[in-house]
């Protein structure tokens, strides 16, 4: 179920990046690297994944921010990216430990691949509209 | 380097606990109650733990506690005010995870021991010796009762859960001020009653510190806790503190919901949001208390404070199973951020074990609600003996159960569906 | 672009009722439960007091007696009008106040 969730998900959002990506500025530096994804949590049939980790789009507007309190699986060690994409100045907080803090000007895409190291909820959220974008459910 | 210590907006650090699935949780939590209640209506029907109060004077405040008390609390304000101005500066952590939610082991291993240690009720002995007014220069209204610290109470899980600076140092510096100011003029002026009824963390441990089962009236003194547990004094405001407490834990389980989260809630409706979680767990037990036959309206309109020290061990069981991963790891970063401040500790790491171990985690937290619920019945059960006319004993406490379920029910649901 | 939320996780993922269906169960069966037992006991009492009334009656006589003498005392729990059951059982009938009140099934002067 998670495993195929994710592939949808990974899928969409490649998808979404490749049209993004003409529009540029993307950082090449977040290549994702090749881990291990050994998630217990991704049972059943092992389809075989086209990219590495989670990819989710985000847009910020000075109305908020596109998901909301969306709930994302990841598994632990997993690489996720968020594509900020932002209409405002605004920095995106990642609440794990270390956090990892996105800055994004207006019109501007940015790109950003880190992993979380333990199990647990972590919220991402956008500082100037306080507005909680995604939770990260992270799973050994 | 200072460790970071994450506080996101409703002011738990980092990545909260693991979800699991909870569906044997919340149906066997509800069961266990049930079956509690069933065994103590057949099996007990004397009181058993209603005995008077021993009528021993409290006794004085211990020196060298109350000097510990200053050094901490030196320590831990001049990390936040002189400390970074970022959101890493230990002091936030200081105030959130060790005072806020250690308040609580620490009543229950010590006691009440908050009376020595507090700082302000230090400097109120101080001022009054020198002033020579050592019991203030106003008597505390009696009608107060405990309302100034309900109000205090929620005045900080206002800041913790909905506050947008609850992460900000500027906000938190801020609250911190005026919670000294007002505490220590407070006291100057009311005397030491204000910190017994009036200060929110002095009247949250004296409530706890009743179940501390080695300590009584802050002495060694090894007791049945469930005994000394009815001696909790009963004022006005009492159901309303103990609300704040259990509907505020309540909230912020819901409000890390995507149901809720999804609306990008304003301040606004947040702060609404919270007053109805209070609000509907002190009406609820209002109501429930009071639902029985066969007595008098005075007898009624006692009955609510009468049965609210029940609700102790509920409060502790949801602190526990709320904040427990935040108080052992947040507490190591925030006591390595402290030691850090002055010069220590730069080799100490902190262990995530509970993190790394959700199963462990998830188990701890059903177990501390239930037991809390358990303890809860029991107490219940045998105050209603006592207050309860006879013919009514046991009808009389039927609502009780069913509310005591629902808030199992709806605290687990809350605990492990976000 | 719909990020995906993670089914289980979600607060309504599974409906509160389904929930609460199997954990109200045994509070349902206490209260029955707990209502028999109170109901017992009180139409027990009720006997007692009213054989206590009437001390020369037999139980037959007790049943009228009571029914006859003490329409307006509390008692309605007395088990000799079958038609009454129903409202017997109804937790709200506030049948035998433990304090004082025996004196009132006691015939009138």
């Amino acid at each position: 179920m998670t495993a195929k969730r994710r592939l949808a998900l990974t899928t969409a959002a490649l998808a979404l990046t490749l049209t993004a990506a003409c529009g540029g500025g993307d950082e090449p530096e977040s290549t994702p690297s090749p881990q291990t994804t050994s998630t217990p949590s991704a049972t059943g049939d092992a389809t075989p994944e086209p990219a590495e980790g989670v990819r989710v789009e985000v847009t910020i507007t000075a109305d908020g921010t596109t998901p909301t309190g969306d709930r994302v699986d990841v598994g632990v060690g997993e690489p996720v990216t968020l594509v900020v994409t932002s209409e405002i100045t605004d920095e995106v907080h990642v609440h794990s430990d270390p956090e990892v803090s996105i800055d994004v000007t207006p019109g501007q895409t940015v790109e950003r691949t880190f992993t979380i190291d333990r199990p647990g909820q972590v919220a991402v959220e956008s500082h100037e509209t306080g507005a909680t974008i995604l939770q990260l459910v992270v799973q050994s | 380097m200072l460790p970071a210590i994450q506080l996101p907006a409703h002011g738990v650090g980092g990545a909260t606990d693991l979800p699991i699935p909870y569906a044997y949780a919340v149906v066997g939590a509800a069961w266990a109650l049930a079956i509690s209640f069933a065994v103590l209506a057949f099996a007990w029907k004397e009181p058993r733990l209603q005995r008077p109060e021993p009528d021993v004077a409290e006794p004085p405040r211990r020196p060298w506690l109350a000097f510990v008390g200053l050094l901490l609390t030196a320590w831990f304000l001049g990390t936040l005010f002189l400390g970074p101005d970022d959101a890493g500066n230990p002091g936030l952590a200081s105030i959130y995870i060790l005072v806020w939610v250690g308040l609580v082991p620490l009543a229950l291993l010590a006691g009440h021991v908050w009376k020595d240690l507090s700082p302000w009720r230090s400097i109120q002995w101080l001022v009054g010796r020198i002033t020579k007014r050592p019991d203030g220069f106003v008597t505390y209204p009696e009608r107060w009762g405990y309302w100034p610290a309900a109000i205090g109470l929620f005045g900080f899980v206002w800041l913790e859960l909905v506050s947008p600076g609850a992460g900000d140092v500027a906000t938190v510096r801020t609250w911190v001020a005026a919670y000294v100011v007002l505490t220590i003029v407070g006291g100057v002026v009311l005397g030491p009653r204000w910190y017994d009824r009036g200060d929110p963390f002095d009247v949250y441990s004296s409530f706890v510190a009743r179940l501390a089962p080695l300590v009584e009236r802050r002495r060694f003194s090894p007791h049945n806790p469930l005994v000394s547990l009815p001696h909790l004094p009963i004022r006005g405001g009492l159901v309303v503190v103990i609300a704040v407490l259990l509907g505020s834990t309540a909230f912020d389980s819901f409000s890390a919901s995507s149901v809720w989260q999804r609306t990008n809630p304003s301040t606004l409706a947040s702060t609404g949001m919270l007053v109805l979680f209070c609000a509907v767990v002190a009406t609820a037990f209002w109501l429930a208390s009071r639902a029985t036959g066969g007595v008098s309206r005075e007898e009624r309109r006692a009955l609510p404070g009468e049965t609210a020290h029940t609700l102790v061990p509920i409060v502790v069981g949801y602190m526990f199973a709320h904040y427990l991963s935040y108080l052992l790891e947040g507490g190591q970063r925030a006591v390595i951020g402290l030691l850090q401040q002055i010069g220590l500790g730069d080799d100490l790491t902190v262990s995530y074990f509970l993190s790394e171990h959700p199963d462990v985690l998830a188990i701890y937290k059903v177990m501390f609600v239930v037991a809390g619920h358990v303890v809860a019945v029991v107490a219940a059960h045998d105050i209603a003996l006592t207050v309860l006319p006879k013919a009514h004993r046991l009808t009389g406490q039927l609502a009780m159960l069913v509310l005591m379920v629902a808030y199992t029910f709806g605290g687990i649901y809350l605990l492990f569906s976000v | 672009m719909d990020p995906v939320v993670a089914p289980g996780h979600e607060i309504w993922a599974h409906p509160v009722a389904v929930l609460a269906i199997p954990a109200f169960v045994p509070v349902v069966v206490v209260i029955v439960t707990v209502l028999w037992v109170a109901r017992r006991d009180r139409l027990a009492e009720a006997r007692e007091l009213s054989e206590a009334a009437d001390t020369e009656g037999t139980d037959a006589e007790v049943e009228t007696d009571a029914e006859g003498t003490d329409p307006d005392a509390p008692s309605s729990d007395l088990p000799d009008v079958p038609r009454r059951r129903w409202r017997d059982r109804m937790p709200s009938v506030v049948i035998v106040d433990e304090r004082g009140d025996d004196h009132e099934l006691k015939p009138r002067e």
